[in-house]
């Protein structure tokens, strides 16, 4: 049980006192932040010492991350200094009615978390993916203490026969960090066991909400309705069910993009050098969760390169892009092979990338899935309704404010590639069956909720009396 | 002026207090009435309730026929000349739909079209009555038939005659014509507001919200309930009644919210006390023997105990490992772990080695196993092997060596 604890508490520390030494010195941003860059690079340890040819040991892992730990204190003279007097006098400062409101929400947050681990403890390992893939390789990797590879039914076929050669998994390129984080899990336990392997879920959704309200607080400045909007987000029925239902990868990629994309625009907005490390950290960790990471990563770059490109060759940027593209379209496109990776093609009637797949672009709009799932079945609560209201409502404010021009071309990328996906490709089948429509938008949905608070905090700006979640500054 | 903590002047804080609220219940009981208006005018209650078959859903099981899209074409009568496509395994009480509207093309001469269904009580005696196309309404009332009663477990239609031009199904829609009395809507309404969804496989891809037809679906319902707010406080504002504020509409919307939410909140602690009534106090082993495919897992513990205790390699045999019973050799690779398994095969493997092991579920049809000869065929190949141990669920067979 102790190598449980130090399973969870490692990797978390490790985050949080590097995150430090980085600059980060809020405290939920650390502890968000710092569970997931931690957990995500014990992965990569795991693969290290995989690929050194070292036996997996928990203990051997558990040393490695506690001398990391030790050099990050060394190096971090500022870990025990807690700046925050200023927030905390502010945060006294308010009327009583926002502690009350506060504590309220807080403990609805909390009953929701409290099921979810109930859940989680008491059911084992339930949606389909989790058992057809995330959830094989971990239990595979830890009775061998290897990394045993995975590979197609063709493969697998033509392997020598020997057991370690290769397992089958029809997902087989799914990226493995998700993996990796049930089999870290269950090194720490010492046993395969599906509750305990599946524990990091609910972590997962404790660093969003923090996470979230961390950004929100330092954005709005105003803790109750940081914490409102964190308290919607974490309503969220889809949401929910992938707390709860535990073993999917998707969670994993919409803290992880979000966070990183909230990042970013925190980056952009104040130029601290914390925000783009935490952008750049986590931005480089989406290819290792899931397939479509990569794309997710893709979206970021366009603000980015722009925010990077000096004022006076930024119209001389999208010129160039513009040409290129108009160059693209007028030559049919692109292939391209990669060494070791395959041929991409990026040609306006086909888009092929190795890992993954191939897609026929033709227009073939089917909304009904969209409508039925958004605003008529009970996977989102209000989200869509609020949204759509609150971006034609806020669109005078986002017209002329610079900030809010980046924010939606941030999150419209992401949209738009999301809708291209659905409307373009032979992936409306996905949407058409219900299967991913949903999931996919989930990705970008904690970054869609923090947009919809940058929107409600623009109106309230501009409204000629303030609202019941607005409060003085205390950030 | 005088302005309390939300910042809003005194005055209009103590109005809100009773603006708000009354506001909201007069959107809340105008909602209902549109519901009620909405379902008492035209068909709306039969569309709405209405459970419909397309064409596509249906299987010829006498004379052939093929999928075209959504319908399905009959396009020959067997030599008795009749033609049935049906579909069965359903379950449905005949008190509840008293009306068939059918959309078929190809009527001909000579040719006779029947809606048919079974019953519970009787499913071997199919009943029938003739579909007669006419210009205004396709449509068969049902009350007028006696043995339309109890619960219907199949139907269909049946076509007799001599075919020249095939008879294409678009749809057979069974609708309820009988709107029910005000309480009993009410009572529907509120049926719907407090339905239990339950987790399922699909949950991770959406959470349903509303038992299916539901006659007042709770998410637009709420989204219809704060426009109407946000309607009336308008009005109110254009009347020079209240100053406008973002104050109210977004206690309207954080309501909405709050009710959706609650409810869901709600439906999340009745499937835990589930999840803990089902798996709670039990160890990794009783909870799988607890889950949905306990059986399977009972007999992969049996199947278990004659392979090594080692990882060793297995092959499961299913009859449609891409589809129809993907499902089954997915769990059953599952609970097999961490043994080596590959699990796409429906026929014999051409690539094996000896002591590998084959797992072989029921039903494969040109699959044998000959006892005496120790040797598994098929269609294409006799391997030798070793029945290890075999049971109602499946049986599982230790790989030879070829003979020489």
């Amino acid at each position: 049980m102790m190598s449980l604890v130090l399973a969870i508490v490692l990797p978390w520390l490790l985050g949080v006192v590097w995150l430090r030494k980085g600059g980060v010195s809020q405290w939920s941003l650390l502890l968000a932040y710092g569970y997931l860059l931690g957990i995500l690079f014990t992965t990569l340890l795991l693969r290290a010492l995989d690929s050194l040819g070292l036996t997996l040991s928990f203990p051997l892992c558990a040393l490695l991350l506690s001398v990391l730990i030790f050099f990050g204190i060394q190096q971090t003279r500022t870990l025990w200094q807690w700046n925050g007097s200023g927030s905390l006098a502010a945060w006294r400062h308010q009327p009583f009615w926002h502690h009350l409101l506060f504590g309220l929400v807080l403990v609805g947050i909390a009953v929701k978390f409290y099921g979810f681990a109930v859940e989680i403890g008491a059911r084992p390992l339930y949606p389909w993916d989790a058992w057809t893939t995330w959830g094989v390789r971990p239990q595979v990797w830890f009775e061998f203490k290897q990394l045993v590879p995975f590979v197609d039914a063709a493969s697998w076929l033509a392997t020598d026969h020997s057991l370690t050669t290769a397992y089958l998994l029809e997902a087989w390129h799914y990226p493995p960090a998700v993996s990796l984080i049930q089999l870290w899990m269950s090194l720490g336990y010492g046993q395969w066991h599906e509750s305990m392997a599946n524990l990091p879920w609910l972590l997962c959704g404790v660093a969003l909400g923090l996470g979230f309200y961390g950004q929100a607080r330092l954005w709005t400045g105003k803790p109750l309705l940081s914490l409102v909007f964190t308290y919607l987000l974490l309503s969220i029925p889809l949401l929910n069910a992938h707390v709860a239902l535990a073993g999917y990868a998707d969670l994993w990629m919409a803290t992880i993009y979000s966070l990183a994309a909230i990042a970013l625009l925190q980056w952009l907005r104040t130029r601290d050098r914390a925000q783009g490390l935490l952008a750049l950290l986590l931005g480089l960790t989406c290819a290792l969760v899931k397939v479509e990471g990569v794309v997710w990563l893709l979206t970021l770059l366009p603000v980015a390169s722009a925010a990077l490109t000096p004022r006076r060759y930024r119209f001389g940027l999208l010129l160039l892009l513009v040409v290129l593209l108009m160059l693209w379209f007028w030559n049919g496109g692109f292939s391209a092979t990669l060494p070791g990776l395959g041929t991409i093609y990026l040609q306006p009637e086909r888009i092929e990338i190795p890992y993954l797949g191939r897609f026929d672009v033709a227009y073939s709009p089917n909304w009904e899935p969209f409508l039925d799932n958004f605003f008529v079945l009970g996977s989102w609560h209000l989200f869509w309704y609020v949204l759509i209201l609150l971006v034609v409502v806020a669109m005078p404010k986002i017209a002329t404010d610079r900030l809010l021009l980046i924010f939606s071309a941030v999150v419209s990328s992401g949209l738009a590639m999301l809708f291209f996906l659905f409307l373009m490709t032979e992936a409306r089948e996905w949407a058409a069956k219900y299967t991913s429509i949903n999931r996919l938008f989930l990705h970008i949905t904690p970054l869609l909720m923090f947009y919809g608070l940058i929107l409600f905090q623009a109106l309230r700006a501009q409204s000629p009396n303030t609202n019941p979640l607005s409060e003085p500054q205390s950030a | 002026m005088k302005t309390d903590s939300t910042g809003l002047r005194t005055q209009d804080s103590s109005r809100f207090v009773f603006v708000i609220p009354l506001i909201m219940l007069i959107s809340a009981l105008t909602v209902i009435l549109l519901y009620l208006i909405y379902y008492a005018v035209s068909d709306n209650y039969a569309n709405r309730t209405a459970l419909t078959l397309t064409g596509n859903a249906l299987t010829v099981s006498v004379g052939q026929g093929e999928i075209s899209g959504d319908a399905l074409e009959v396009r020959q009568v067997s030599s008795q000349g009749v033609a049935f496509a049906s579909i069965t395994g359903i379950t449905l009480s005949a008190d509840t739909y008293s009306a068939l509207r059918w959309t078929i093309d190809g009527f001909q001469d000579d040719v006779v079209i029947d809606f048919i269904w079974a019953t519970q009580t009787d499913p071997g005696n199919m009943q029938k009555v003739q579909l007669t196309p006419s210009n205004d309404s396709n449509a068969l009332n049902l009350n007028a038939e006696s043995s339309w009663q109890g619960t219907i477990v199949g139907m269909g239609i049946m076509v007799t005659g001599h075919l020249s031009d095939p008879v294409i199904v678009h749809q057979l829609k069974l609708q309820q014509s009988d709107k029910p009395a005000l309480m009993d809507f009410l009572g529907r309404f509120w049926s719907d507001w407090t339905f239990l969804e339950t987790w399922s496989q699909r949950s991770v891809n959406f959470i349903e919200g509303m038992p299916h037809k539901a006659l007042m679906p709770i998410v637009p319902a709420v989204a219809l309930w704060i426009s109407l707010c946000f309607a009336i406080y308008l009005g109110l504002f254009f009347t020079r009644r209240v100053p406008l504020t973002l104050v109210p509409f977004t206690v309207f919307i954080l309501t909405g919210w709050l009710i959706l939410d609650a409810r869901w909140q709600w439906t999340l602690w009745n499937q835990l006390e589930s999840t803990k009534t089902q798996f709670g106090d039990k160890t990794p082993e009783q909870k799988r023997l607890a889950g949905e495919d306990g059986g399977l897992f009972q007999f992969i513990l049996e199947v278990k105990k004659f392979l090594p205790a080692e990882p060793t390699r297995l092959f499961i045999i299913t009859a449609d490992p891409y589809e129809g019973t993907r499902y089954l050799r997915s769990r059953a690779r599952y609970h097999l772990l961490p043994h080596n398994v590959f699990s796409l095969l429906s026929a014999l493997p051409q690539h094996y080695q000896p002591g590998d092991y084959l797992l072989v579920f029921p039903p494969l049809q040109d699959l044998q196993y000959d006892r005496n000869a120790q040797l598994l065929k098929d269609k294409h190949n006799n391997l030798p092997a070793k029945l290890v141990h075999q049971t109602a669920s499946g049986a599982l067979f230790r790989m030879q060596d070829r003979p020489l």
